[in-house]
């Protein structure tokens, strides 16, 4: 009888497992994975290292354990992004200034610094940021280690845009401080773009048209690249961006954004969205919808636009006694140094970007007003 | 244990029946795994039609595959469920494939932890959209300005690496669709 209930007791207990097998085997969908699933990586590796060009004859690899040797702050900073959405962080690092003083500088010595991500991100840092903001090179944010993709280091600069945070960090480059050119010939983006050949440029759910930057620093025919191009937006955001990273890429001239600088091959973070000025050397491109917004508009005899003497004065071409406006099919008309203020620079019924002066002849009025510049 | 032992002896009857309790509810556990079928496939399939799995064609990135069949038995469409490594986490889709036009019909985005300002559009209908109407038997591209041809997919702006998961969990749908055409009877 004993015997009996082990063996049914035995078989009992099989069945069980062999249904709870069962159970578990049974093709039921894995559950989504949540959160990262990922152990926490560390904040940096051993023998990680940042470069830091130009501050000394050859560059200086520093040792990322060496940054946070230093004696590190921790500050609340806000960061606002682009479209304006403010995120707040405590952040825990060194502040650059006292990387510069083991290498016997200063922040206030600098004229201006690029920060280089390790996706090829980078930024440039103005003079003028250098010397009012503390640059902080934070290794711990909200009391937590940097996750994989932001370590070793990242750049927080408080009260400053998110574009400066940058992750990452791999480079500092120390600029040299250049001249500013005189601005000696203003070109029409609008009227420039229109000799290019544009190409479809999906921007999230559009489909505009873009030209190749390439193209257009053709169409310039500058006799001398400079390395960088200056930017102004239309809500007054400046960047400086180097010329060889500019000239790889496009300017969408249609849609939401434009005009645009972006390419496919950049980090969304390094679009310039709204250009009104882009300054190259003694060059300036100006867009007359931009500067519509930016300087707004006057009318002249039914004529709606904007006024051609501060176009030309914000874009910062010299002052002359005449000056030569020029067309895209090549026309050319002078205008005396005081006529500058008759004229108006608006969009004609079949979208050319066009000039009018009021009282000075018919022969003033340029379609398709490409450039304007001084003539002694 | 000698007790235990005893105790057990004396109450055979009833361990007996306590343990075909538990079988029983663990039988019932288990059908009623194999029988689950997820809201969102459900939600895809109209009265009147019954939906099958199909776990042998499930493994690697694909996580379910379900064939939704009319009244009449024929298929009307292949459910896929596949997952991939986003930029932030893994991205869990779905792709709905007509097995009379053999074109993908919807693609939807599951499940995903994407950077809101990047990454986070890959639930918008104007991305999804572009996965419409693309023809099962060939594997798409990831472009990152403009379709040149019909099998690219423009990525979206800013969020290459996501936009590429996506591509790619559709393309592994796209294959097994391809093998369960091919050899099953639908």
């Amino acid at each position: 009888m004993r015997k009996q209930v082990r063996i049914l007791q035995f078989l009992a207990l099989l069945l069980v497992m062999t249904l709870v097998a069962v159970a578990c085997s049974a093709p039921v969908e894995a559950p989504a994975e949540t959160g990262n699933g990922a152990e926490e990586q560390p904040s940096g590796q051993e023998g990680e290292k940042i470069v830091i060009s130009g501050l000394e004859s050859t560059d200086i690899e520093v040792i990322v354990e060496e940054i946070k040797d230093l004696k590190s702050v921790t500050v609340n900073a806000t960061s606002v992004s682009s479209s304006g959405e403010e995120n707040q962080y405590t952040v825990t690092g060194p502040i650059f200034d006292d990387l510069l003083k083991k290498y016997g500088k200063s922040q206030d010595d600098l004229s201006g610094i690029r920060l280089v991500a390790g996706d090829g991100y980078s930024i440039e840092v103005s003079q003028e940021i250098l010397q009012s903001r503390d640059i902080i090179l934070a290794h711990t944010i909200d009391g937590q280690p940097l996750d994989e993709k932001t370590r070793p280091i990242r750049v927080v600069i408080p009260e400053e845009r998110a574009m400066y945070w940058i992750r990452n960090l791999v480079k500092i480059e120390v600029l040299e401080s250049a001249p500013k050119a005189e601005v000696g010939r203003v070109l029409i983006l609008e009227t420039l773009i229109s000799q290019a050949n544009a190409e479809d440029y999906t921007y999230y759910e559009s489909t505009d048209k873009a030209v190749k930057v390439e193209e257009l620093l053709e169409l310039l025919a500058l006799e001398s690249l400079p390395d960088t191009a200056s930017f102004v937006a239309s809500d007054g955001f400046e960047k400086n961006e180097q010329l060889d990273i500019f000239s790889k890429g496009y300017i969408k001239f249609t849609g939401e954004d434009a005009p645009l600088f972006l390419s496919p091959d950049l980090p969304k973070g390094m679009h310039i969205k709204s250009i009104y000025l882009c300054s190259m050397g003694d060059v300036a491109l100006v867009s007359q919808q931009m500067a519509a917004e930016v300087l707004g508009t006057k009318e002249v005899k039914d004529k709606v636009g904007v006024d051609l003497k501060e176009l030309i004065n914000k874009a910062g071409l010299a002052d002359a006694d005449k000056y030569l406006l020029t067309a895209a099919d090549g026309y050319t008309v002078e205008i005396l140094r005081e006529d500058r203020e008759k004229g108006v620079v608006f969009i004609n019924s079949k979208g050319q970007v066009t000039t009018f002066f009021e009282d000075l002849p018919k022969n003033t009025q340029v379609k398709d007003f490409l450039s304007i510049e001084g003539i002694e | 244990m000698g007790n235990g032992v005893f105790v057990l002896e004396g109450c055979s009857i009833g361990v007996t029946r306590f343990i075909a309790f538990i079988a029983l509810i663990c039988l019932l556990t288990a059908c009623a795994s194999v029988q689950t079928i997820p809201v969102y496939v459900e939600e895809l399939s109209v009265d009147g039609e019954t939906i099958r799995r199909l776990g042998t064609y499930e493994g690697g990135g694909i996580t379910a595959v379900y064939i939704i069949q009319n009244g009449e038995g024929g298929a009307r469409a292949v459910i896929q469920a596949a997952e991939a490594q986003g930029f932030n986490d893994t991205i869990r889709i779905l792709v709905l494939t007509n097995v009379q036009t053999g074109l993908t019909e919807r693609v939807e985005v599951l499940e995903h932890n994407e950077t809101e300002d990047y990454g986070g559009y890959v639930t918008e209908e104007w991305f999804l959209g572009r996965f419409v109407g693309k023809d099962a038997e060939t594997s798409l591209r990831l472009v990152k300005m403009a379709v040149k041809s019909k099998e690219d997919i423009v990525a979206i702006t800013g969020a290459t690496y996501t936009s590429q998961a996506i591509v790619d969990s559709v393309n592994m749908c796209l294959i097994n669709y391809r093998r369960i055409i091919e050899e099953v009877e639908l």
